[in-house]
C-alpha cells in the first residue's frame, strides 16, 4: 500500500496550486445538530437537501435542511407527525425528495382495524406536511408488535419511488413483499406481490434500493457464526425473486463491513473490508484488504489485500466517477461508556460513546470491479466523547477527481502553538491513478482561528463539481461548498 | 403620604405588568472575543470583517469592528447611531430606539438583539440584563410592554391587524390570552405576510 503521509513543508509549498475553492452560505435561523444522527442527502437542479434522522422517546424525527444553490439554508425544520395512541400509532418511515419535492412517508398501525397503512405527503417550503396524505398501500396484521414494515427508495432518475411492504412474519412461511411503484405525483403506476422461493425465515431488511429499470434490491445481513455478511434479495418487476448470499469464497476470509451503491447500469455494487477468520480474537478488528461485488456477476466476490492490516477500517462511501469506483473509509471506533444509572432511571439517559477517528483510507477499483487500482491512506488522528459529526469524512467528486474533506489538526499545517489542536478543514483531491494532490487548507477562508463554526463532514451533499458540507455552532448552521 | 403610597402602588403595578409579558428566548451563545461579522452602515453598505463579542448588555451599546483581526489599527468603534445594525457570526443586532419597559416617549438608539427574525415583524430581546421582549414591523417604531401598557388592543391591532384573522382574535380575546399567545400570533402574522407577498 502506498502510504501518503502529509508533510507540512510540502503542503505549504504546493497549496498555492490549490484546485479546490470554498464558498460559505448564510447563517440559518436557530438550529442545532443532534448527536447520533443518521443521514441521507438529495441533490436536484434547484436545491440541495439534507435529511438528519434521529429517534427520541420512540419517535423517529427527520430534520429537513434545504439549501439553495448559493448555499443559503432556506428551510430547516423537524418533520414530525402526531404519534397517535398505543393502539393506533403513526410514525415517519422515510423522507425522500422526488423531483425537487420533499415527500414524507407515514405509517399508521391501527390495532382495531388490523391494518398497517402507508401514506405519503408532500412538504412545502416552510417544512409543513400537506395534510392531504395520499394512501400508498396497506397490510393486514394481528399483533402491533408484528405489523409488517414499509421501506421506500428513490430511483436514480429521482422521478420514481419504489415502496415495498414486508408482511407480518409467520414462522415457517416465506416472507411476502408487496411493491408499489410511484410516479412524481405519488400515483401508483404498478403494484404486485413477490416472495423469494426457498426462503422461510424472516428477512431483516437493512437497506432497500431501486434502479430505474425496475430492479428492487433488498439487503439483509446474515450471520456465519459471529461473522456478518450481506444477502441480496433481488426482485425485478415482472420477474421472480432471486436470493444471492454475498459470501467471500475463501473460508479464511470474512466480511468486516461494507457499503452498497447502485451503478449507472442499475446493478448493485458492494465494497467493503475483509478480515481473517479466527477462533479467538483480541483487540480491535483489523482489515487485511477489501472486497467488491457487482450484482451483474452474482458468483463473484473479488478480494484484494492491503500491504499491511488496518485496524477498525470502516466503509463510509462508495463513489463512481465514470471511470473507477472509489471506496472511502476511515479508521473508526465507538466505545460505549458504561452507564452509571440503572433500572428505570437508565431510560432517561442517552447512550454515551467515546470515539476514535484515525486514518482515512481510499481504495480505487476498476469500473467492472474486477481489479484494484490503488490503496492510499491519509494520516489523521482524533478522539472525542459523545459527538463526532465533525470528525468523520465527507467525499464526492470535483472535476472528475475524488475529493475527501475532513477536519485535521491545525498544528500539522501551521506553526502556531496556541491553536495547534483546532479543527482545520482540509480537502484532498485524488486522481484515478491514486495520486493525492497536496491537501488544500482553509484556515483563512473559513476564519478557523476566530470562527465559532465547526465543519460537520458527516453531513454532505455532492453534485457535479460541488461538495456541500454543513457546518454549525451551538445555535445555527450554514453550508460550506467545496468546488 | 397617601399620594406617595398611591405612586408606589402605581409603580409596582407598572413594573409587574411589564415583567408579566417577559418571555424567555434562547440567549445568544457565543464566546467572548473576536468573531467573523458584518456591519451595515447608514447608507446600507455591508462591510465584512470581524466584530468583538462582549456580553449581552455591552453589545447593545457599541460595536467594535475590525477589517483584519490581526491588526489593531483596523479597529473601528461604532455607536448605535452610526449603524443600521451589525452581526457577529449568526447573531444579529439592529439599531432601534428603545429605552426599556418603563420608558416613555421615543427611546434612545440601542443595538438590540434580533431573537427571532420574521418576514414582516422581527422579535427583539433587550437585556437589562433580564430579557425584555419587543417587536418591530418593518421600520416602524418598536412595540414593547411600555407602549402596550395603556393602549393594549389598539397597539396590537396596529402591529398585527392587517391580517383580518388575527384582528378578529385581538378583538375577541382578552388581554391575558393575547399576552400568552403573542409569540404565536406574530409567527402567524409573518406567515400571512409572506404568503400575501
Amino acid at each position: 500500500m502506498k502510504y501518503f503521509l502529509f508533510s507540512p513543508a510540502l503542503l505549504m509549498g504546493l497549496s498555492a496550486f490549490a484546485q479546490v475553492q470554498v464558498v460559505q452560505g448564510n447563517n440559518s435561523s436557530q438550529f442545532s445538530v443532534s448527536k447520533h444522527a443518521e443521514f441521507s442527502s438529495f441533490t436536484t437542479d434547484k436545491a440541495n437537501y439534507f435529511v438528519l434522522k434521529r429517534t427520541e422517546h420512540f419517535e423517529k424525527i427527520n430534520t429537513l435542511i434545504v439549501a439553495d444553490k448559493s448555499g443559503s439554508v432556506v428551510t430547516n425544520k423537524e418533520i414530525r407527525v402526531d404519534m397517535g395512541s398505543f393502539n393506533n400509532q403513526s410514525g415517519v418511515k422515510d423522507l425522500l425528495v422526488i423531483n425537487s419535492t420533499p415527500v414524507v412517508f407515514v405509517e399508521n398501525r391501527d390495532k382495531g382495524a388490523g391494518k398497517n397503512v402507508l401514506t405519503a405527503g408532500t412538504i412545502d417550503g416552510n417544512g409543513s406536511i400537506n395534510t392531504a396524505l395520499i394512501t400508498i398501500g396497506s397490510m393486514d396484521f394481528v399483533k402491533m408488535s408484528n405489523a409488517g414494515e414499509w421501506y421506500a427508495a428513490l430511483t436514480p432518475d429521482q422521478k420514481h419511488v419504489a415502496v415495498i411492504g414486508k408482511s407480518p412474519y409467520e414462522k415457517g412461511s416465506a416472507t411476502q413483499f408487496s411493491y408499489f411503484m410511484l410516479d412524481e405525483k405519488l400515483q401508483v403506476t404498478s403494484k404486485g406481490i413477490f416472495t423469494f422461493a426457498g426462503n422461510d425465515k424472516n428477512i431483516y431488511v437493512t437497506n432497500f434500493l431501486a434502479s430505474d429499470k425496475g430492479d428492487l434490491y433488498i439487503i439483509a445481513d446474515d450471520f456465519d457464526k459471529s461473522y456478518k455478511y450481506p444477502t441480496l434479495y433481488k426482485y425485478t418487476i415482472g420477474g421472480t425473486g432471486v436470493i444471492v448470499p454475498v459470501v467471500i469464497t475463501d473460508p479464511k476470509l470474512k466480511n468486516l463491513n461494507y457499503i452498497a451503491r447502485l451503478s449507472p447500469q442499475g446493478d448493485l455494487v458492494f465494497a467493503g473490508y475483509i478480515q481473517k477468520k479466527s477462533t479467538f480474537s483480541a483487540g480491535d478488528p483489523a482489515a487485511i484488504g477489501t472486497w467488491m461485488f457487482n450484482s451483474s456477476k452474482t458468483n463473484e466476490v473479488k478480494t484484494f489485500n492491503f500491504d499491511k492490516p488496518i485496524t477498525n477500517a470502516t466503509a463510509r462511501n462508495l463513489i463512481y466517477n465514470g471511470d473507477i469506483w472509489f471506496l472511502v473509509g476511515e479508521q473508526y471506533k465507538a466505545d460505549k461508556v458504561e452507564m452509571t444509572a440503572s433500572g428505570p432511571a437508565a431510560a432517561n439517559f442517552d447512550e454515551t460513546y467515546n470515539y476514535t477517528h484515525g486514518d482515512i483510507i481510499v481504495t480505487g477499483f476498476t469500473a467492472d470491479g474486477g481489479s484494484k487500482k490503488f490503496d492510499l491512506s491519509l494520516d489523521r488522528q482524533w478522539t472525542a466523547k459523545d459527538f463526532d459529526q465533525d470528525l468523520t469524512v465527507a467525499s464526492g467528486t470535483i472535476n472528475n477527481k475524488l475529493v475527501v474533506v475532513f477536519n485535521d489538526q491545525y498544528g500539522k499545517y501551521i506553526d502556531d502553538r496556541y491553536h495547534k489542536f483546532l479543527k482545520l478543514p482540509v480537502a484532498v483531491l485524488i486522481s484515478n491513478a491514486g495520486v493525492a494532490d497536496s491537501p488544500v487548507i482553509f484556515a483563512n477562508e473559513l476564519d478557523v482561528k476566530v470562527s465559532s463554526y465547526t465543519l460537520y463532514p458527516q453531513f454532505f451533499n455532492n453534485d457535479s463539481g460541488h461538495l456541500m458540507v454543513l457546518s454549525g455552532n451551538s445555535q445555527s448552521i450554514k453550508t460550506v461548498t467545496f468546488q | 403620604m397617601k399620594k406617595l403610597l398611591s405612586l408606589i402602588t402605581f409603580l409596582m403595578v407598572l413594573v409587574s405588568f411589564a415583567n408579566a409579558q417577559d418571555q424567555k428566548y434562547v440567549d445568544p451563545d457565543l464566546t467572548r472575543g473576536i468573531h467573523p461579522g458584518t456591519v451595515t452602515t447608514l447608507d446600507k453598505k455591508v462591510l465584512q470583517g470581524y466584530v468583538f463579542n462582549a456580553d449581552h448588555v455591552q453589545n447593545q451599546k457599541r460595536c467594535i469592528f475590525y477589517t483584519d483581526y490581526n491588526d489593531g489599527n483596523t479597529k473601528t468603534e461604532y455607536s448605535p447611531s452610526d449603524l443600521v445594525g451589525y452581526t457577529i457570526e449568526n447573531l444579529q443586532y439592529k439599531s432601534i430606539p428603545y429605552s426599556g419597559n418603563i420608558g416613555s416617549g421615543k427611546g434612545d438608539q440601542q443595538f438590540v438583539y434580533v431573537a427571532k427574525p420574521g418576514f414582516a415583524i422581527n422579535t427583539f430581546v433587550y437585556y437589562t440584563p433580564a430579557q425584555q421582549i419587543l417587536w418591530q414591523k418593518g421600520e416602524e417604531d418598536p412595540v414593547s410592554n411600555s407602549t402596550m401598557l395603556f393602549n393594549f388592543k389598539k397597539t396590537l391591532l396596529n402591529l398585527l391587524g392587517d391580517d383580518p384573522d388575527i384582528a378578529a382574535i385581538v378583538n375577541d380575546k382578552g388581554r391575558v390570552y393575547l399576552m400568552m399567545h403573542l409569540d404565536i400570533l406574530v409567527d402567524q402574522y409573518n406567515t400571512w405576510a409572506q404568503a400575501k407577498k
